[in-house]
């Protein structure tokens, strides 16, 4: 076939235009900025009130947008799509919402969102935030476009903390004109700095910033790829090769590899996620209080931190530690490492021939959680509690935890910056089913520090309830992780200590 | 052939000697734990930890000895009574033909079509742990091969003329089944149960990795595998000991098995013979 000059110099003409639009193509996705975040926990469901994990909560946060949450720089309270609130009584509160905050679609967002958000969690037949969330609150109303008023049941002066960094707030829009399932997969608008580009279950989430949103830093990444790595050893190989630019949680043996790295480093941040050894009172022998307590005194928690941990984690002698709200440094412990005690409390309990448990942990969830509990079985073997572990997957273990159907674990509950909320999901009767403690003396305790306005008389009545809580111990209080997460050199990024992955503060060099 | 069998032997017999002797040579209890000598290296001359030590200071050594005990329970109970099962409804399915064989063949074919690991994972995720458990996961798939092996074998030596002698003799059928029938079956039995040896300890492994074999206080070398997985970057000694205990043992029981069929085939004897 014989081709012509003319048709020779017009095919490399139209070579050459192929090859600078490759070109440019090339130069718009190399400016374009990445990161990936490699994260322990799974990524459940595309229903933004469908789980209730503090990952979750961030990630959601960043693409609906929250009313307000946690500032640990100002240590408390700020605005998010909210402006500012107010109290006009101990039952009512008022939220005034920024003006001018779009959803991605361009559409405003109002009061009515903020009360089909609220309706969403507490209706939602998926919503496992009900109970936690959206309980405290009898009802919400649009004021006027821009204001909202909530009503609570009873007077709960911590109410911003069911609220704050929890609540996304999605469009009544989408909702009305989607439906609830396909509005959160195909339409997931919202006022968050990153849009929601692909949510792959128990895999993947793929952010995409939203560009002119607000919230957004000036070198905020383009585009955040969350991964589920539940091997710290993936994780860690993953940052070393760049695969990934943040990894969660590196437990202590792995640190070397990244203090040894030129491509990465250590970001260390003392998290307020509270470590427990839980046990269901509904179930024997934990019903016994003196068999509860002969645990905590089984377990040489000193023993665990200095050779599991490293060090990289902070006694707890009661519910909480320190840093953390109305934590009492006068509290005393109660549980020393005490063999000879625990065999005694066992046998004053009725089992002074031992008795058969069964210890339940997640694995690869929390650091070293199944190492630490394999530590746990000989202690608590040594005292007559003859324990026998289970291994199951995180997925299997957090849902047969929320349906109360798991007797004895290891537990870790984030997020705890106010230990009210924490503490009433888990102890206080009927909030939950995960524990199905009931203590009449703790419970009135609890309600007495929601309905307590006065900051002195609130800190005093928590300290008491956490005083009850301890000594009657439904729960073995362990410890708070100092985690370790490994950032590329290339992102500045500082964890938070409540654990939500906001990537818009994360920024690329 | 004296070679494999040899080497296959001696692999065995290590194998069955540490796992009886085990409480006798271990030198520590495998779940005693040292928290402060955690991830020891292995120390092979004047160490207090010959193969080192593990995530909460568990002797490497003495849980690899343990270790080679729990194998060898499971892969000796998984061939015997995966054997007894799949001889036992071979030779019925042969012998009586008809719709007895057409019940037990469709059987075989049913549960020939699940994949033997995923079924196993079924069955512990539905029962739970336990080394009862494993072992029945184990064993509901590996009788078919003896099944089908038994079932070919009965259909010729049914017609064969000491079987008529018998019968017409007026042996029941039991008494044929059991006297003249099952003794041929042995050799091919043998063959094959060395092999599902092999497959039942790499199964065994290959449960206890994933986290759904024994429960974790019961070592095992799958289980040590895993927990190596961990720190295998940093503390190598976790995952290799027990990944080459593994390895050796299934390398050594494949060749005996190779040698046996070598042996006991007649087949392949008249071939190397030159006989046709």
């Amino acid at each position: 076939m014989r081709v012509s000059a003319s048709a020779r110099m017009a095919s490399r003409m139209a070579a050459c235009a192929v090859l600078a639009a490759g070109v440019t193509v090339g130069a718009t996705a190399s400016a374009e900025t990445r990161l990936t975040l490699g994260i322990t926990s799974n990524l459940s469901t595309v229903n933004p009130y469908g789980d209730s994990a503090s990952h979750l909560y961030g990630l959601w946060g960043e693409i609906y947008g929250n009313l307000c949450r946690y500032s640990f720089d100002k240590g408390g309270y700020v605005g998010h799509l909210a402006e500012k609130w107010e109290t006009t009584d101990e039952n009512t509160w008022i939220f005034h919402l920024k003006k001018g905050m779009k959803f991605h679609n361009g559409t405003e967002v109002t009061a009515k969102d903020v009360v089909h958000s609220f309706f969403r969690m507490s209706e939602d037949p998926e919503s496992s935030q009900k109970q936690n969330s959206a309980r405290k609150i009898k009802s919400v109303e649009a004021v006027d476009k821009h204001t909202v008023k909530m009503i609570s049941h009873k007077p709960t002066s911590s109410l911003l903390s069911y609220i704050c960094g929890l609540w996304a707030i999605t469009s009544k829009d989408a909702y009305d004109k989607y439906g609830a399932k396909e509005a959160d997969k195909n339409h997931p608008y919202g006022a968050g700095p990153y849009k929601l580009k692909e949510f792959v279950i128990g895999n993947r989430m793929v952010l995409e910033k939203a560009e002119g949103n607000p919230f957004l830093r000036p070198g905020s990444p383009d585009i955040v790829i969350v991964r589920k790595m539940t091997e710290s050893e993936q994780r860690v190989t993953a940052l070393l090769n760049g695969e990934v630019q943040i990894a969660q949680f590196i437990p202590p043996h792995l640190l070397s590899r990244i203090e040894k790295s030129k491509n990465a480093r250590l970001v260390p941040t003392s998290s307020v996620e509270i470590m427990f050894l839980a046990m269901n009172p509904a179930m024997k022998p934990w019903d016994n209080q003196k068999v509860r307590q002969a645990v905590c005194h089984a377990i040489n928690r000193e023993g665990i931190v200095k050779a599991l941990l490293k060090g990289q984690a902070q006694l707890l002698q009661g519910p909480i530690g320190p840093g953390q709200y109305a934590y009492n440094p006068d509290h005393k412990p109660i549980y020393d490492y005490n063999p000879e005690k625990a065999k005694k409390l066992l046998a004053e309990a009725g089992y002074g021939d031992g008795v058969d448990v069964d210890l339940y942990t997640p694995v690869a969830r929390y650091v070293n959680d199944k190492q630490i509990t394999q530590a746990m079985v000989p202690m608590l073997n040594a005292v007559g509690i003859r324990t026998k572990l289970h291994t199951p997957e995180w997925v299997t273990q957090w849902a047969n935890v929320r349906k109360g159907k798991v007797p004895f674990f290891y537990q870790g509950r984030g997020s705890v910056i106010d230990p009210g909320p924490a503490l009433s999901q888990y102890f206080e009767t009927g909030v939950s089913p995960r524990i199905k403690f009931s203590s009449a003396e703790y419970d009135k305790l609890m309600q007495a520090e929601r309905a307590a306005f006065d900051e002195k008389k609130r800190i005093a009545t928590l300290r008491q309830a956490m005083s009850v809580l301890t000594e009657q111990a439904p729960a073995c209080f362990m410890w708070t992780h100092t985690l370790q997460y490994g950032v590329a050199n290339n992102v500045d990024y500082q964890p938070r200590p409540d654990g939500r992955p906001y990537m818009s503060e994360a920024t690329m060099k | 052939m004296k070679v494999k069998v040899c080497l296959g032997g001696a692999v065995v017999a290590l194998l069955i000697s540490v796992g009886v002797l085990a409480p006798i040579i271990s030198p520590y209890d495998p779940n005693q734990q040292d928290l402060l000598a955690a991830l020891q290296a292995p120390d092979y001359f004047a160490g207090k930890f010959f193969l080192g030590t593990d995530h909460v200071g568990r002797d490497i050594l003495s849980r690899i000895i343990y270790g080679a005990r729990i194998s060898l329970i499971i892969a000796s109970t998984v061939v015997l009574v995966s054997g007894i099962v799949g001889v036992g409804f071979g030779a019925i399915s042969g012998y009586f033909g008809g719709r007895t064989d057409f019940a037990i063949q469709k059987t075989v074919e049913v549960v020939w079509a699940f994949p033997p690991l995923l079924l196993a994972i079924a069955i512990l995720a539905f029962l739970g742990q336990g080394l009862g458990i494993l072992i029945i996961a184990l064993v509901a798939q590996r009788w078919i091969p003896y099944c089908r092996v038994a079932r070919g074998q009965t259909l010729s030596l049914r017609a064969r003329d000491f079987v008529t002698a018998a019968r017409s003799l007026g042996a029941s059928h039991g008494r044929i089944v059991g006297r003249h029938i099952l003794p041929n079956l042995l050799q091919a039995a043998i063959v094959i149960g060395t092999f599902a040896m092999a497959s039942a300890i790499i199964s065994e492994a290959s449960l206890s990795f994933l986290g759904l074999g024994v429960p974790p206080e019961i070592p095992t070398w799958g289980s040590m595998l895993a927990d190596g997985r961990e720190h295998i970057s940093t503390s190598w000694w976790l995952a290799l000991f027990p990944g080459l205990c593994i390895f050796m043992t299934v390398l050594g029981i494949n060749l005996l098995g190779d040698g046996l069929r070598d042996i006991l085939d007649p087949r392949l004897k008249r071939a190397s013979s030159g006989v046709t």
